[in-house]
Parts: structure tokens; sequence; C-alpha cells
């Protein structure tokens, strides 16, 4: 089986719709000669022509709304967002538009539309650029939300992203573009809404999606040293959110700790959290631990930005004081 | 910054002590070695002294109340320092908000106010599900989660010892399945028993003994005790014990083995003869140690043991003296028992167990004689040393208890 970079597994998967269906065709700012500000579409002005690979000026809302449009007119665009803070720009576009066609026509109109965005804060990149928006997007129905944490589960998630009739907004970190993994040669997809266990683990279950996943993994690695046995659960879509597997875990260990990059107040971790004590109250024998991304907009200095971000050593300290373990 | 006072660990085994008596106020001020409180362990209430100076600042721990070991139980410092709040699960996010002495100064008593108060019972709600499906009362289980939580594992520990209790009562009702006699009757272990039930259930199954015994002839030691105690007239008086610990602190000196313990592997030898002597007090077993027996003569250790043998039955020993034996004596002598063997105090090597001096005919030279003898036997933990060596060890405190007159040559 190959070994792939998350960028190469986007990059494949975008071909391969382009290669498969005229109807395909990639809007963004900087996504032509310069080839995506993560280069996930270098060298696509050259192979499928500016016809299909359409550079655009610095107007996130005329994008996504051109995007919108021609979904329903019957194409299958690509909308890249060159972060999902410039997303905050096409809100209304997509909150207002893309997610609620569908039901406001009848079913008249659908909008098969993929915008992907990058999120995600690490890469000192300061307030503005660095935040992780895609749990607001989970809170609109009509709106799908992949959050991949691998190339498997990246080119997966794409192709099911093509294949699905919705608009779907596709979460990539910037800072695990360069994480590999092994990739299959023959097609297949992952599903949205279907979590899967990373590590197998009996006494905490530790919840993450995205980058925090690779944290958790890390931090499972060093409380199993102390004797902690960690379930590792990486959800992989927000919307839909696969509860159920969640619940699986919980009922197993007992206890839950969702790990999330995002501002606690209102982040998705608190949606994953309430959800587990709605459908597995019983089961717990602790309050759900969330370690999140502190409560201040992501500082420039490198140091304060690290701080500000969840790593597996303070899941570790987290995990040990708030269980007594 | 102010310091903290923390629940000292005195033994081995301790895992949380009891304050059962501040001695200072909040405001006092306080010398560096000064006693400030006193803390019951397993075994003893001893007494405790502050390792700084300053003014006691905060109690934490209320009298009563128990803690686990390296818990801060108080603050000392400078009149005007910020004390710590104790209660280290304070919500990060607030963390930062504005300081107000008052605010401070009251945490600690809002923290033993629920303690007290809050008489509603604190359990998971896994932990509530299970007691309900085995049938476990909650009001008698003991949590051990954050903020004494009852968490799932403490209603499984507490389902098998509820299991075992059930069991008894249906044994007590002639429900005897298994041939057992009735039960008459059951009661809580004290916590001296329960240590001593701890301490040798752990020694008999991690240490591999084996024994060695002899008869020693204690006639020439019991005349040389009464010409010592008439010699010395009153002021001390020594004991037969005295006599032989310092023969084995003797014997100890030629085989330091049997001054050593076995760990992980090695065997660490001490730098100190310290020998526990066991006293039976009515709670349950205690052996602290007379120090240094190595320079201490027959006097000295007299006055030690006497010391030790005093403060044990006013149960005000110091921490340490219950854990710095490195060799113990175990003496049944006047209980009128001919022989006995003892169990070894983890961390030590060996334990020497004599019984009582009974005169008996013995036959040297071929003639038979009178002499006053006691059986002696000797336990010896098999991974440091072996019956050759024990033999030998034996038999030179034998030699030192047979001719006491080498015993006054150190």
């Amino acid at each position: 089986m190959p070994t792939i970079t998350i960028r190469e597994a986007l990059t494949k998967g975008l071909k391969e719709a382009l290669d498969k269906d005229p109807s395909v065709f990639i809007m963004g700012e900087d996504i032509g000669p310069y080839g995506g500000a993560y280069a996930v579409t270098k060298g696509f002005l050259e192979e499928y022509g500016a016809e299909r690979i359409k550079d655009t000026p610095i107007a996130e809302s005329v994008m996504v709304g051109a995007g919108t449009g021609a979904a329903m007119g019957g194409m299958k665009p690509v909308v890249e967002l060159m972060t999902i803070n410039f997303g905050l720009l096409a809100m209304d576009q997509i909150v207002n538009h893309a997610a609620k066609i569908r039901y406001m026509s009848g079913g008249q109109f659908s909008v098969p539309l993929i915008i992907r965005a990058v999120t995600g804060g690490g890469g000192g990149l300061a307030a503005t650029h660095s935040q992780c928006l895609e749990g607001w997007f989970a809170s609109v129905p009509g709106l799908k939300v992949a959050t991949p944490a691998t190339p498997y589960d990246a080119l997966g998630l794409l192709r099911s992203s093509f294949e699905d009739n919705n608009p779907i907004l596709f979460a990539e970190h910037a800072l695990i573009y360069g994480v590999k993994g092994e990739v299959p040669e023959d097609y297949y997809t992952v599903p949205f809404g279907k979590a899967e266990t990373v590590i197998e683990g009996s006494s905490v279950s530790l919840i993450a999606y995205s980058r925090m996943v690779h944290v958790a993994t890390e931090a499972a690695a060093e409380l199993a040293k102390d004797g902690i046995s960690c379930e590792v659960i990486d959800i992989k879509t927000l919307r839909p959110f696969d509860i159920e597997s969640v619940a699986n875990s919980v009922r197993k260990t007992n206890r839950a700790v969702v790990v999330e990059e995002a501002w606690k107040t209102g982040g998705f971790g608190a949606e994953i959290a309430s959800q587990i004590q709605e459908v597995a109250f019983e089961d717990l024998d602790g309050p759900i631990l969330r370690i999140c991304g502190e409560e201040v907009p992501q500082p420039y200095n490198k140091k304060l930005e690290a701080m500000s971000i969840p790593d597996a050593a303070k899941v570790v300290s987290s995990v040990k004081s708030h269980f007594s373990l | 910054m102010a310091s903290e006072i923390i629940m000292p660990q005195m033994g081995y085994d301790m895992k949380e002590g009891k304050v059962v008596r501040w001695l200072k106020t909040e405001g006092d001020t306080i010398e560096r070695g000064e006693i400030i409180a006193e803390i019951e362990t397993d075994k003893a209430v001893v007494e405790m002294e502050a390792y700084a100076e300053g003014l006691l600042r905060s109690i934490i721990t209320k009298e009563g109340d128990s803690v686990p070991v390296g818990s801060v139980i108080g603050y000392i410092g400078t009149a005007d320092e910020v004390i710590p709040e104790p209660d280290t699960k304070a919500s990060s996010s607030d963390a930062s908000s504005g300081s107000d002495p008052k605010e401070q100064e009251s945490t600690p008593s809002q923290i033993t106010d629920t303690t007290t108060v809050n008489s509603e019972v604190r359990a998971s709600p896994i932990a509530k599900k299970l007691a309900k499906d085995l049938n476990v009362d909650l009001s008698t289980v003991k949590g051990t989660g954050p903020g004494n939580r009852i968490t799932k594992e403490d209603v499984l520990a507490a389902k098998d010892s509820t299991a075992s209790v059930i069991s008894n009562q249906l044994v007590s009702k002639g429900h005897d399945s298994e041939g057992h006699l009735p039960v008459g009757s059951e009661k809580e272990l004290s916590k001296m028993r329960l240590a001593v039930a701890k301490v040798t259930t752990q020694s008999k199954q991690e240490i591999p003994h084996f024994y060695v015994s002899v008869d020693i002839d204690m006639t020439h030691s019991v005349e040389t005790r009464k010409q010592l105690n008439e010699k010395l007239a009153g002021q001390i008086k020594v004991s037969i014990n005295d006599l032989i610990v310092k023969a084995c602190a003797q014997a100890l000196k030629k085989y330091p083995s049997f001054n050593s313990v076995y760990v992980d592997g090695k065997i660490k030898t001490a730098a100190d003869i310290n020998i526990g002597i066991a006293i039976a007090l009515e709670q349950g077993l205690i052996m602290p140690a007379i120090t240094n027996c190595q320079n201490k003569s027959i006097p000295e250790i007299s006055i030690a043991s006497k010391d030790l043998i005093d403060r044990a039955n006013q149960g005000v020993l110091k921490g340490d003296e219950y854990t710095s034996g490195t060799f113990s004596v175990s003496n049944l002598g006047m209980f009128d028992v001919d022989n006995f063997i003892a169990i070894i105090y983890p961390g030590q090597s060996a334990v020497l167990a004599v019984g009582t001096i009974r005169s008996k005919p013995v036959v040297e030279n071929n003639q038979i004689m009178i002499r006053s003898i006691m059986h002696a036997t000797v336990s010896v933990d098999h991974r440091v040393s072996d019956g050759a060596e024990a033999a030998k060890f034996i038999g030179e405190v034998k030699y030192y208890l047979e001719n006491p007159i080498s015993l006054m040559l150190d």
C-alpha cells in the first residue's frame, strides 16, 4: 500500500473527480498559477485549463455565492477558502443560502458544493488567521462538516463529498498536510458520521478530530506508560456526528475526555460532552473533561501560541488530575 | 513564598494520617523544630515538628480529619504573604480574577464545611447504577475519587467485602455449606491491628523465611545482670533483654548480612545497627528501634529501651522510631513459653525470638548439671543469607550470652 501525505491524498481526490466528472471545477484564491496556498492544486491549471481551475478575486462571498449558483445549475463546484477565517466573509452565503436552498425550495434544487477550508492554528499566523471555526458550521442543519486527520480519511471523505448531493464544509488543518499514512490503490470511500477507534483502551476515552487526534494518540502513549489505558476515538466528521460510537467507548471506559483545539466556550467539544451525558450519563465515573484551546485570540508570539493550543503533556496532566489517576 | 505543612510519611506503609490536635492556632508564631501538631498514624500518635518558621497562616486539615500522606495540611508564612488556595481543582479560567484576602481566608473553612455538612453521598453516575445493581449501600462506601467521590472501583471493592460479610452472616445463621463453625461475633479491626495484619501478611508473602534454633545457657548472663544491677544501685535496671540486644549488636557487627534488607535483586546493608524491640500494647504489636546499638553500652541500651517502652505505653513515640529498625528482637520470656518463631519485619532481614529462661538439666563433661536455659530462634530472609551463616550468627549471639563478660569489652 503506498504511503502518501494528506496533501497528496487531497490532490489525488480532486484530480480523480476532475478526470471522472466534467461538471467538477475548482474556484479559489491563488489556486491557479500559484498552485494553492498549501499547494494542493499545484499543476492543476496546466493540466485542466483556466475553464476548470478558476483563480478568483479576494471576495469569499462571491466565490461561495457563485459556487452555490453553479451547483444549483447542475455543476459540481469545489470552492477553496484559503483559510476558514475568510469564511466569515461568506457566512451568509454558506449558512443562509448553500445550507438552506434544498430545504426552502422543497427539494427542487440541491447544492452539491464542496467548500474546502484550511483551519487551525500553530503556524505563527496570529489572531485572525489561526482559528478553528469548523464547530460553528457544524451547528447548521443542511451542512455537512468533514475534519479528517489522516491521508486515508482525507481521500475517503473527499470521495464521499463528491458523491454527496449536499453542501459540505471540508476542514483541512494547516499543520497536518504533511502527515503520512497508507492509502490503498483500490477505490474506497469513508462515510460521513462514522467515528473510528484509533487506539483501543479500557480506562479513559479520548475523543478528538483532525490534528487533535494525533495529540490524543501521543498522550495515550504517554499515559500507557503509567498504566492508564486510553481509547482514542477519531470522530472524523462533526456533522453528522457519530455519538453512538463515542457513547459505546464511554460505556466501556466510564471516563470521557474531549480534546479540541478550538475555544472551550461553545466549541464542538461542548456538543460532544453534552451528547455523551444525554445518552450515557449512568455510565460515567466522573465529569466529562474538555481539554481545549485557551480562550484568547491566538497569540503571534511563538511560545504563547504553543501554550494556547492543547498538547500531549497538557492532556496527560489534565487526565491524571481530573480523574485522580 | 509560604511553606506548606505536609502530612508526613511515618512508616513505609503509611498511606494517610489523622490530625489529632493542632497545638497552634492560626496566627501563632512558630519556630523551626517546634511541635505544632499531633498526627495519628496506623500505629500511634506522634508529634509533628515545623520545618519552617513564621506564622501559622492557615490550617487546612482540621482536627479529627484524615488526609493522604503528602497532602498540604496547613501553611506557615509571613503575615502579608498570599496563601495558595487549598483546592487545586479550581477552574483555570477563573484563576486570574483578583485575589481578595478576605475571600482567601474564608476558603479553608468553606472546604471543611462542605465535608462535614454535606452528608449526601457523592458518587459518580456509574457508581450509583452499579450500587443499585449489586445491592451495595453507598453510605458505607469510602470514596477515592476527586472530592472523595465514590467511583466505580470503590463500589466494586465494597461489593467484594459486602459479599464476604453476607457469607459470614449466612454462616452465623447456620447456613454453612462448607462445614465451617458458626461465627460467634464479628468486629472491625483497630487501626493498629489492621497495620499488623497488613505488615505480617506482606512479610509472609514476600519474604522466604527460614529458621535456626539453639539453646543458650543463660546462667552467666543471669548472674552478670544481677551484679550489674547491684553495682548500678537502682539508677538503671538492666534487663535480660538488654543483654540480648547487646549480644545481637555484637554479632551483627561480625555478620552484617542480618543487618540488611533485600531490595530488587540487591542486598542493602544498613550503616547503623538499630535493633527493634517488640512491644505488646493492648491495641497490637509495635517494633520501635533502639538506634546506634553498635555504639551503646549495656546501661545505655537499657536507658534507651526503657524510654521506648514508657513512651510506647503513652502513645507518644516519634515516627522515625517505628521505621528505623534494621534487626529485631522479640521476647516472650515473661509469658512462660518454651519457644516460638517470629515474622520478619519488612525492611529487615532477620528477627530473633527468645522464650523463657528455665532451669534445666544439661550434660556437661559427662555430668548432669542444672543450668538456666533459654531457647532462641532466628528467622532469616533466605534471599539475604543461608542456613550456615545463620547458624554462625546465632552461635555468635549464643557465645556472647554465655560469656557475658565479653559484652563489656566494647
